[in-house]
Order: C-alpha cells, then sequence, then structure tokens
C-alpha cells in the first residue's frame, strides 16, 4: 500500500485484531502475519510496531509472556480481558469508519 | 541456518551500541533481529551474520531504535504514574487517612504559626536531605547489584531515578516556596496551601523513596516474567 498514513492510525486495531484470534504472538511474528494477510500489500515497520505494542500493554490492553526459545527470550503479548473489550470496541470504530468511507466515495444519491 | 549463542550475546552489545541501555527492550530487539537475520539465511544462506545483522537494522528506519527506545520510556513512565497512584490512593482512604489528616493538621498549625517560614525551610530541607541520603544508599546499592548482573531494567531505573527527581524537585521549590510564604502573610490561605502541598508531597516522597525501592524486587517481577529466569 502506497500511502502508509492510512494504516498507521489503525495500527492498534490490527493488532488487537491479530491477537483476539490467536493465543500470543511476537513482535516478528505480528510483523509477518500481517504482511501474508495482506499479500504483501502491508508492511508494518518495526519503528511503529514496537511502540504501539508497548503503549497497549502499559494501557493494560496486552499482557506478556516470556519463553526461551532455542538460545534467547521471546516476548509474547497476549490480549487482557479490557483488552478483549478494547479490540470490539476498536473494530466497531473501523467498521463504521469504513461505512462513512464507503458512503462519501460512491455516494447514491436522493434528491426527492 | 540458525543463530549461535556467541551471536545471540554480539546483537546485545550491538543494541547496547545503538543506544538501547535497558535489558527489557534489548532483549525484544535481539529477538526481533535474530528472527530476521535467519529469515534472511532461509532466503540466501551466504549472506553473513554482519550482513544479515545490518539488513534487518535497516528496517528500523533512519533513526535505528531511537523511536523504540523514546515510545519504550513514554509507555513505562506511565506505568511508573500508574504505580505511584496506586500505592498514593491507599494514603486517602481508611485507615491510612488518618495518618494523611494527622500530617496535614500538623503542617497547617506549624505553618500557621508566626514561624511558618521557618517551618516551610525545615519541612523542605528535611525532605531533601532525606532524599539525598536514600538517593547515595540506594544508588550505591544498584550499582552493586548492576556489576553482579550486568544487567540494567528500564523500570527499576525509573524507580531509582525518581529518587534523584524527588531531591531536584524540592531544591528548586525551596526558594520560590519561602518567598510566597513571606508576601502572603502568615495566616492565610496560603498555609492551607502550603500544608495540603507538603502533606502531599511527604506521601509522595515517602512512596517514591521508601515503597517503591523497596517493593522493587516483586513489582520486576510482576511486570518482566523473563527477570526470574536470567
Amino acid at each position: 500500500m502506497g500511502n502508509s498514513k492510512l494504516y498507521k492510525g489503525s495500527l492498534s486495531t490490527i493488532i488487537l485484531k491479530l491477537l483476539s484470534e490467536t493465543e500470543k504472538m511476537y513482535g516478528y511474528e505480528i510483523t509477518q502475519k500481517v504482511k501474508i494477510l495482506s499479500h504483501g500489500e502491508l508492511t508494518i515497520t518495526e519503528g511503529a510496531l514496537y511502540p504501539a505494542l508497548h503503549k497497549l500493554e502499559a494501557e493494560g490492553f496486552l499482557e506478556v509472556e516470556v519463553v526461551k526459545v532455542d538460545n534467547r527470550f521471546r516476548k509474547y503479548y497476549k490480549l487482557t480481558e479490557k483488552g478483549a473489550t478494547e479490540t470490539t470496541s476498536k473494530l466497531e470504530e473501523l467498521n463504521d469508519y469504513i461505512k462513512t468511507m464507503q458512503a462519501l466515495m460512491s455516494p447514491s444519491f436522493n434528491l426527492q | 541456518m540458525k543463530i549461535t549463542e556467541q551471536q545471540i550475546e554480539s546483537l546485545y552489545k550491538f543494541t547496547r551500541q545503538h543506544y538501547v541501555e535497558h535489558y527489557d527492550l534489548q532483549t525484544e530487539l535481539v529477538d526481533h533481529l535474530a528472527n530476521d537475520i535467519e529469515s534472511f539465511w532461509e532466503e540466501n544462506p551466504n549472506l553473513s551474520f554482519i550482513e544479515a545483522r545490518n539488513l534487518a537494522f535497516k528496517k528500523f528506519g533512519v533513526f535505528g531504535f531511537m523511536d523504540v527506545v523514546d515510545n519504550k520510556l513514554k509507555a513505562m513512565n506511565k506505568r511508573y504514574a500508574k504505580l505511584l497512584w496506586d500505592f498514593g490512593k491507599e494514603w486517602f482512604a481508611l485507615p491510612k487517612i488518618v495518618i494523611t489528616l494527622i500530617i496535614f493538621i500538623v503542617f497547617l498549625m506549624c505553618f500557621s504559626s508566626q514561624y511558618g517560614s521557618y517551618f516551610i525551610y525545615g519541612v523542605t530541607g528535611g525532605i531533601a536531605i532525606y532524599s539525598l541520603v536514600k538517593f547515595i544508599v540506594l544508588k550505591r546499592k544498584l550499582k552493586i547489584k548492576r556489576i553482579k548482573t550486568g544487567r540494567i531494567w528500564l523500570l527499576e531505573d525509573l524507580i531509582f531515578n525518581a529518587v534523584a527527581m524527588n531531591v531536584f524537585f524540592l531544591i528548586i521549590h525551596i526558594r520560590p516556596s519561602l518567598e510566597i510564604m513571606e508576601s502572603a502573610g502568615v495566616i492565610s490561605w496560603s498555609s492551607i496551601g502550603f500544608a495540603l502541598f507538603f502533606t502531599l508531597a511527604s506521601i509522595y516522597s515517602y512512596i517514591s523513596l521508601n515503597v517503591l525501592p523497596e517493593e522493587s524486587e516483586k513489582l520486576l517481577n510482576q511486570v518482566y516474567p523473563e527477570y526470574k529466569m536470567v
């Protein structure tokens, strides 16, 4: 996608949505998953992903679990109960926004 | 091809060279770089470790890890403020609210007396001296721990830096406080204001200088699941 600003505001929603479908995910896995799901159209930059994850964690929407994998530690993120509620509300917000944009982009005028 | 233990150590060193001071963030970035390096090797096994590492690092953009570091600090500051608030609100509920009220009344009586300004100096100086002593003791304790473990945790840094902030805050406020007190007369709204301010300052100082440093091990264990694993 050419305009990265379009998804910048939706990054938190993307993260929350992905985590609502999986038990837990780590940062690198999220970047790869988005790449696969969007068929390479959307690339989450590392410089944007981690700040978003850390913000969501500080707000109590995510909790972490650390597991030793091979010879290193891996930090997994999981949705908290508060995070699950936030996901629902963020998705509703996004759907409303998409509907509004669709209405604006292809208006069906009724002049009666 | 998989990353070796030695290469992991070199990635930790690489993050430190790029201004990632804290072990918690280093660990997350090291895993990220390691995953990316391994993925580069899958596509091109002839890439050297350094070449693959540089390619992985390039993805963080022109500022490297700076954005991640800055935002992590902001996020952790928020968490630290929440910890302060969680411990602080106990002082405004039973049974501790009784102590809060006693402190407030004692300050109010002192600041309303004809020696009000001396009491301001006394209380501010007292907290500042206590903070300085605490700062030296805790800093030494932390230094020994860091030499022993070789690691710095962001939350731990915030907890112990708050001690330094406390001293700084009081030192810059001692003179203006006195000037306001002197110009405001002896018994006035300012006595109530000062009593309230110093009550809150005392509670804040007690929590940031005593409670949080004493609870730091427990808090680090809660915030960092890897804390007891390393």
